[in-house]
């Protein structure tokens, strides 16, 4: 493949000449029926007993599987109805190219993020942020602030504008391109009022390639030190809409942040075939994407959280895959099914943080009702997140499954019916940016708790 | 004063408004509406007068576009709903225009007034090839010869037929590198003609994110060039359109307004034609918020200016806009002929006349009705300039009068035009030259010119 944004061009060249497969059968036969095969030839089994699993042989099976899912099947594209055939040697030259770390933001905030191995005993990564999740245009800025303020962050995700002073963002028209703008420059202010404006910022959270060229300006808005936010579409998909995205962020020498957000129980079946799928979807990211690093995503198709049982062993296996057969850099998204202000909230991303253990970094989140309910984000469930990510450096996997199995105790009976929890409005003073007594206090509690259970915060 | 938050109230206009079938607001609301307002207010061609010079006719023809835009609104392909403005609005919006913009940087930087009828000032020329089809093998050259010319101020670039060998796809990465490529490309020719400020035309790509893609300071389109926005004929837009509006305000620029219009196509003859195109104008006017505005009505046969109703058209319009606007307008020149013929020649001076009527002139001559790959020059250029720089402060009846004398030797070859020379046969790359051949047919004209009674200078 031709190297930089030329590649985005040779992918599209591809996705007009590849085979032609209707979207329904390749979501919901080939697909499915891929993976099943592909778990059965590799015997990739679950032990619902073990939530972290310290089996080399495993993580290296569903790598080699993803590797197959991905030489095997391709990409599919939505505008072509086409799939795009990726050649071992893309995946090789890909994988031999990709760099031990990377550079996030500038001056004081400038980040480097190096690859982990198993049990590294390095600190993590800690990308904060609202991964995606449902802000009102009135309390965006804060809730940014409140996460920008925590020193932990090296660097922080966009979250989704559900309206623009109170009226609907109309799709590819100027009113997203205007909210687009509006929060870049909301994010730039909240790095600044932190005091940290070289802070690295993900972004933006708009689909839309024409809002997102649009919201890249280093006056106000996004810079060549933040980074581009695409993604693969579930299940194995792109558009040339993503492409174009990538194009710009290449072409503006932006690093990537990439993600793909997997459900468990959908199309990409059990906890099994799902780390296969994310794993191929890590690779399709690097190829495709460009990602420079990448967020492992496993959701419960019914919760939407990453903090069942399901999803730590998937987050854990794919984080073992991949620092043991590659390069890529990546983290672990931690959706949390309760909201601020509640314990739950906590326990769910302690549980999230012990994939530390298989060589992943942190975040984005931790991001509270599953982010799909507004300004349930605050700062401080993000400062508990790296402190128990942190404190799971070195740990063993043994270990950390041990107290991965008490922790989900603790919340699992609950998913059904999950604390709401509060605002940032109700938890935090907007004034000072600081959390209530009341949050604090269930912080407190939730700290002690957790450091009974062996995580030494 | 220019403001993006405009374009929000639009969309919400544009997705609030009345409901109305696509088809029948072409075929039906606009042509009805346009003939009724002829009739009411006594709106005719006259074949005999390509320049009329007739006070009445222009402010005739500005109250009927001011009711036809009030009366029809704007049509928003993408709700297929209808955008509305009042005639307070409508003329509100024309009248608050600044009358002049400043393009360009350094010694190329250029002030483009509004001009009045008979008007003695410099019109501006704008340079290009208003769009017309070009290959990326030549595109730098070709935009190279016209940045040589001296009497050009600002420059149209055209639309890449294909990129690395192969087609441009739409709102993909590969529109995004064309768009690039092309803004580059315009940068380098600039430079390379020693006119580094020159103001370009940027933003022809059809998707906004392309577009968006090219503005860059660096490499690309800056603030102080123009940014293209069009209405889509007859009296629509898109959402994307108004993106990209949105895009050239934030970003600073001026923006560059057109709306072709097709005389024998939906808005009927040149008079009703010439209701339409001033009403684009003044629909423009309140969407793209122009700083600039292009008058093109084309034969729909020929997809010319040069014939008898384009130069109607193009007087009458200019004149409506001047005497009752503060729009500052351009006349764009689409010929029939190609490069190294004496048609697009004598053609270039059609388009020309309506700087006698106020407007500047440009983007062209586009030979060859812009749909030739490469069939653009520098020279012709050149004499469209120091034709339109000759009739400043010259008198309506006297463009009247070279309109009648150059029409014959031309419009009746409009059903087989010579299609003249690509660039690179009729061009030396290298030195930027025209050939002998092409040298002496500019040459040989001229004098034709002269005897007519135009006063060219070299």
């Amino acid at each position: 493949m031709l190297p930089g944004s030329s590649n985005l061009l040779e992918i599209v060249e591809r996705a007009k000449t590849g085979r032609l497969v209707k979207e329904s059968e390749f979501e919901a036969k080939l697909l499915p029926n891929k993976l099943k095969e592909l778990a059965t030839k590799h015997d990739i089994k679950r032990d619902p007993e073990v939530l972290i699993p310290s089996d080399d042989g495993l993580a290296d099976s569903v790598f080699e599987a993803a590797k197959e899912l991905l030489l095997d099947l391709g990409v599919y594209c939505n505008d072509t109805g086409r799939t795009v055939k990726i050649t071992e040697e893309d995946l090789k030259e890909t994988l031999r190219n990709l760099p031990e770390s990377i550079i996030l933001g500038s001056g004081q905030e400038r980040r480097e993020l190096r690859i982990r191995t198993v049990e590294d005993k390095r600190p993590p990564a800690f990308v904060g942020g609202i991964g995606g999740g449902i802000c009102s245009s009135q309390n965006y800025l804060n809730i940014l602030i409140s996460i920008a303020m925590e020193p932990a962050v090296d660097s922080i995700c966009c979250g989704s504008l559900s309206e623009i002073d109170g009226k609907p963002i109309v799709g590819r028209s100027p009113i997203e391109m205007h909210a687009a703008q509006l929060e870049a420059d909301w994010m730039r202010q909240a790095a600044n009022r932190a005091g940290r404006p070289g802070l690295c910022l993900i972004g933006s959270g708009f689909e839309w390639a024409a809002a997102d060229h649009a919201s890249f300006n280093p006056d106000w808005g996004f810079r060549s030190t933040d980074a581009g936010c695409p993604c693969m579409i579930y299940p194995m998909k792109i558009d040339f809409n993503m492409l174009a995205k990538v194009k710009h962020y290449l072409d503006h020498k932006m690093p990537i942040h990439a993600y793909s957000d997997q459900l468990i129980g959908g199309f990409t079946r059990g906890a099994e075939e799902n780390v296969i799928s994310s794993m191929a979807h890590h690779l399709a990211n690097v190829i495709l994407n460009h990602a420079t690093y990448q967020h492992v995503n496993c959701q419960h198709i019914h919760y939407n959280n990453t903090s069942n049982r399901l999803s730590i062993w998937c987050h854990n296996v794919v984080g073992q895959a991949i620092a043991r057969n590659t390069r890529i850099i990546t983290t672990s998204e931690c959706f949390a099914s309760a909201g601020p202000c509640t314990e739950m909230i906590l326990y769910e991303g302690a549980a999230v943080a012990l994939s530390v253990v298989s060589g992943t970094g942190l975040g984005p989140g931790i991001c509270g009702r599953a982010t799909k309910e507004t300004d349930k984000f605050t700062g401080l469930e993000e400062r508990f997140f790296a402190k128990a990510g942190h404190a799971c450096a070195g740990m063993k996997r043994e270990d950390a499954n041990d107290i991965a199995n008490q922790l989900v105790k603790k919340y699992e009976h609950m998913f059904d019916n999950p604390p709401p929890g509060k605002t940032l409005n109700e938890c935090y003073d907007t004034e000072t940016m600081k959390p209530t007594r009341e949050w604090l206090a269930i912080y407190g509690k939730v700290m002690k708790d957790i450091g009974e259970l062996g995580l030494k915060l | 004063m220019q403001s993006s938050l405009k374009l929000l109230e639009l969309t919400r206009s544009a997705r609030a408004g009345q409901l109305v079938d696509e088809r029948e607001f072409d075929v039906k609301i606009i042509p009805s509406k346009l003939k009724q307002l002829a009739n009411e207010h006594g709106v005719s061609y006259d074949p005999e007068t390509p320049v009329p010079n007739d006070r009445q006719l222009a402010d005739d023809v500005f109250e009927a576009a001011c009711e036809f835009l009030a009366e029809v609104g704007i049509f928003c392909i993408d709700t297929q709903r209808i955008i509305k403005f009042s005639e307070n609005e409508i003329k509100g919006a024309a009248n608050s225009v600044p009358t002049r913009v400043h393009v360009g940087a350094g010694s190329d930087s250029r002030e483009i007034s509004r001009r009045g009828i008979e008007d003695q000032a410099r019109p501006a020329v704008i340079g290009g090839l208003g769009g017309g089809i070009v290959s990326q093998r030549y595109y730098e050259d070709i935009i190279t010869s016209i940045a040589v010319e001296p009497v050009i101020d600002a420059i149209c670039g055209g639309s890449l037929v294909e990129i690395e060998g192969g087609p441009i796809i739409r709102d993909s990465p590969i529109e995004m590198h064309a768009a690039r490529f092309e803004a580059i490309c315009m940068r380098k020719a600039v430079a390379r003609a020693n006119r580094p400020g020159l103001c370009v035309l940027a933003g022809s790509p059809e998707g906004a994110a392309a577009v968006i893609s090219a503005f860059d300071p660096q490499f690309g389109y800056r603030k102080t060039d123009m940014a293209i926005s069009c209405l889509v004929y007859p009296m629509k837009t898109t959402l994307n359109l108004l993106n990209k509006t949105k895009h050239f305000i934030d970003y600073g620029c001026p923006v560059f307004s057109y709306a072709d219009h097709l005389i024998g196509g939906y808005t009927g003859g040149p008079n009703t034609t010439a209701i339409s195109m001033t009403a684009h104008c003044l629909a423009n006017q309140l969407i793209s918020q122009s700083s600039v505005q292009e008058i093109s009505c084309q034969d729909i046969r020929y997809n010319n200016t040069s014939s008898r109703m384009s130069i109607w058209d193009h007087s009458v319009v200019a004149q409506a806009l001047t005497r009752n606007t503060k729009i500052v307008a351009t006349s764009e020149s689409f010929a029939s002929a190609g490069p190294c013929t004496e048609m697009i020649l004598y053609e270039a001076v059609a388009p020309a006349l309506a700087v006698v009527s106020g407007a500047h002139a440009g983007p062209g001559p586009a030979g060859c009705g812009t749909k030739e790959v490469d069939r653009f020059t520098g020279l012709e250029e050149r004499l469209f300039g120091q034709i339109a720089l000759s009739l400043a402060g010259r008198k309506l009846d006297f463009a009247d009068h070279v309109a009648k004398a150059i029409l014959p030797k031309y419009e009746h070859l409009f059903a087989s035009p010579p299609l003249g020379k690509r660039y690179h046969e009729c061009y030396d790359a290298r030195t930027v030259t025209a050939s002998t051949e092409w040298s002496s047919i500019l040459q040989s004209v001229r004098r034709e010119l002269e005897e007519i009674g135009l006063q060219l200078d070299e």
